[in-house]
């Protein structure tokens, strides 16, 4: 069994969620990693406690003359596994590196939205030409295959309508405001508590998170040609509780849903009552997404949206993928 | 006759909260408030309910006090009567007597008015049928008081083609937003659209945020 080398650029919750899920899986070994500032390189394969270990003591896991740009451009590798935050605007420095890997004749596979909401189809382009794959299944709603799902697993329908609960920070929010009679400042700071919503929250309660994971889905697995800019979005943050228990009433609940129709090519990202009995009223952090297909009539996926190892999975998936199409 | 069923308030001078004047009420949505003199009251809500207009063949025995027994739940419903014709040489087959009845009362009473109608031994024949059968909800948060209401309102009536038929608001404070639920009713799709793109038309130009429902076609 041949053992494919990879290189890991980015060490937080993701990185080390795919740290933990390669170290026990022999066809795979670490033989470079790096995190914002530094990077480090060991042929032989990196024992990556180690390295976390050193990263969590000094702020950096290696040597800072072996940046992530480098290690993609310089170091040898089999597959390159990029697990940076989202820059929505410019994707970078992530682009760049994912550019620089599959130019090399390297494959990639990412979590990374910047990069894939803003250029997938030259890097998607860029990899058919090298003979490399460029898979990115943790992009959208963390561990549920969903790419994959509407790719191969309903491949042949046509999708007539994608429905989506894709910001879990946002519905736990909005769960909670519902169970609990929260005000949503109160449910955003119990989100920040618990590890649920970053310091600075606005891209997920703005809706340009799940708006940039439908514009991922759009231009992917529908063959649409769209931006974030195309992307209609309104919020969670003037939601009231009144609003809340309005819905209740006649048995609705309110959620964040992304909504895309690519015959009319109107894709929204919006608050919008929706019955407490469809399946996309999910609780708390989960993610959700129907597909309403020609053939097979509503499908409805539903996971973890987010976390470390429940992305590591959708890595480990693409990276399986990726062993079993190519020889090298 | 006042489209306010119900405003939910506190009459309670001393809590502290928002005080609004009734005559605000009245301003407010245009239409006449049951209250006459002015008070200071603590509205939490208004519940604004549109009366929708239905017509009745009811069937009676032919025997004395059988008319009274049709009325008499009617006017105790609160509905209006808009006319009756009792025609004395029209029978049914079975002998009864047959009278058409127009009422105008909210549509969430007319359930309550049947049973009433059964209970006193009149049989309902025929309900005239809505024919605003299209109908959408959808909660609106924002300024809606001070923005104008009745305007909102207005704007999105068409008679017997499109209409609001039932807003329920709550006011949380006077310079927070409030919340509400809007019921729009229409003939078919096309008008129904039409009522939307309307009503999405105000929430921009009212910095109203809207929610619509997703589809049931789910």
């Amino acid at each position: 069994m041949k053992t494919w080398n990879v290189a890991l650029i980015g060490l937080g919750s993701v990185g080390r969620g795919v740290a933990e899920v390669l170290a026990g899986d022999g066809r795979f070994r670490i033989v470079a990693a790096a995190d914002s500032k530094s990077g480090v390189i060991d042929p032989a394969g990196l024992n990556i406690e180690e390295v976390l270990a050193k990263k969590k003591k000094t702020g950096r896991c290696g040597d800072t003359a072996w940046p992530a740009a480098r290690i993609a451009a310089e170091a040898e590798y089999d597959i390159l596994v990029e697990v940076t935050p989202t820059n929505a605007d410019t994707g970078e420095p992530a682009l760049s590196i994912i550019k620089t890997a599959i130019k090399r004749g390297k494959h990639v596979v990412t979590s990374n939205k910047g990069p894939v909401s803003l250029a997938s189809s030259e890097l998607l382009r860029l990899a058919e030409e090298n003979n490399v794959g460029f898979l990115f299944e943790g992009t959208v709603a963390g561990a549920v295959p969903i790419l994959r799902g509407i790719k191969y697993g309903l491949a042949g329908n046509k999708i007539k309508a994608l429905y989506g609960v894709l910001n879990g920070t946002c519905n736990y929010i909005l769960t909670r405001m519902e169970e609990e009679g929260l005000t949503y400042v109160q449910a955003l700071a119990e989100a920040r508590d618990l590890g649920y919503a970053e310091a600075d929250p606005t891209y997920d309660i703005n809706g340009t998170d799940a708006a940039i994971k439908l514009v991922i889905l759009a231009n992917t697995m529908l063959g649409m040609d769209v931006t974030l800019a195309d992307v209609k979005r309104t919020g969670i943050s003037d939601l009231t509780v009144d609003a809340l228990l309005m819905a209740e009433e006649t048995g609705h609940s309110i959620r964040l849903i992304a909504t895309l129709y690519p015959e009319k090519n109107l894709l929204e990202v919006s608050p919008r009552l929706i019955s407490k009995t469809n399946p996309l009223v999910v609780a708390g952090t989960l993610n959700a997404v129907t597909v309403e297909t020609e053939y097979a009539g509503a499908i409805t996926f539903i996971g973890r949206g987010a976390g470390s190892v429940e992305t590591a999975s959708a890595i480990l998936a693409d990276l399986l993928f990726i062993t079993d199409k190519y020889d090298r | 006759m006042p489209d306010i069923i119900s405003a939910y308030c506190e009459n309670n001078g001393e809590e502290e909260g928002v005080y609004l004047s009734i005559q605000r009420t009245i301003y407010a949505y245009g239409n006449p408030y049951p209250f006459q003199k002015e008070e200071i009251i603590r509205i939490r809500g208004i519940r604004l309910q549109k009366n929708v207009r239905t017509s009745l063949r009811l069937e009676l025995k032919d025997k004395p006090g059988q008319l009274l027994a049709a009325i008499e739940p009617i006017s105790k419903s609160g509905a209006n009567i808009i006319t009756i014709s009792h025609q004395r040489d029209t029978k049914s087959v079975n002998g009864a007597l047959i009278v058409d009845i127009v009422i105008s009362l909210p549509e969430t009473r007319l359930a309550e008015l049947m049973d009433a109608l059964r209970a006193n031994g009149v049989a309902i024949v025929r309900i005239g049928t809505e024919h605003l059968t299209c109908t959408k909800t959808f909660i609106l948060i924002g300024h809606i008081l001070h923005t104008d209401l009745t305007d909102t309102v207005n704007r999105i009536d068409k008679k017997n083609i499109a209409e609001v038929t039932e807003l329920d608001i709550v006011m949380p404070g006077m310079e927070e937003p409030s919340t509400a639920k809007l019921t729009i009713k229409a003939v078919s799709e096309p008008e129904m659209t039409q009522a939307v793109l309307t009503l999405k038309e105000i929430a921009v130009e009212k910095h109203l945020l809207i929610i619509n429902q997703i589809g049931g076609g789910l």
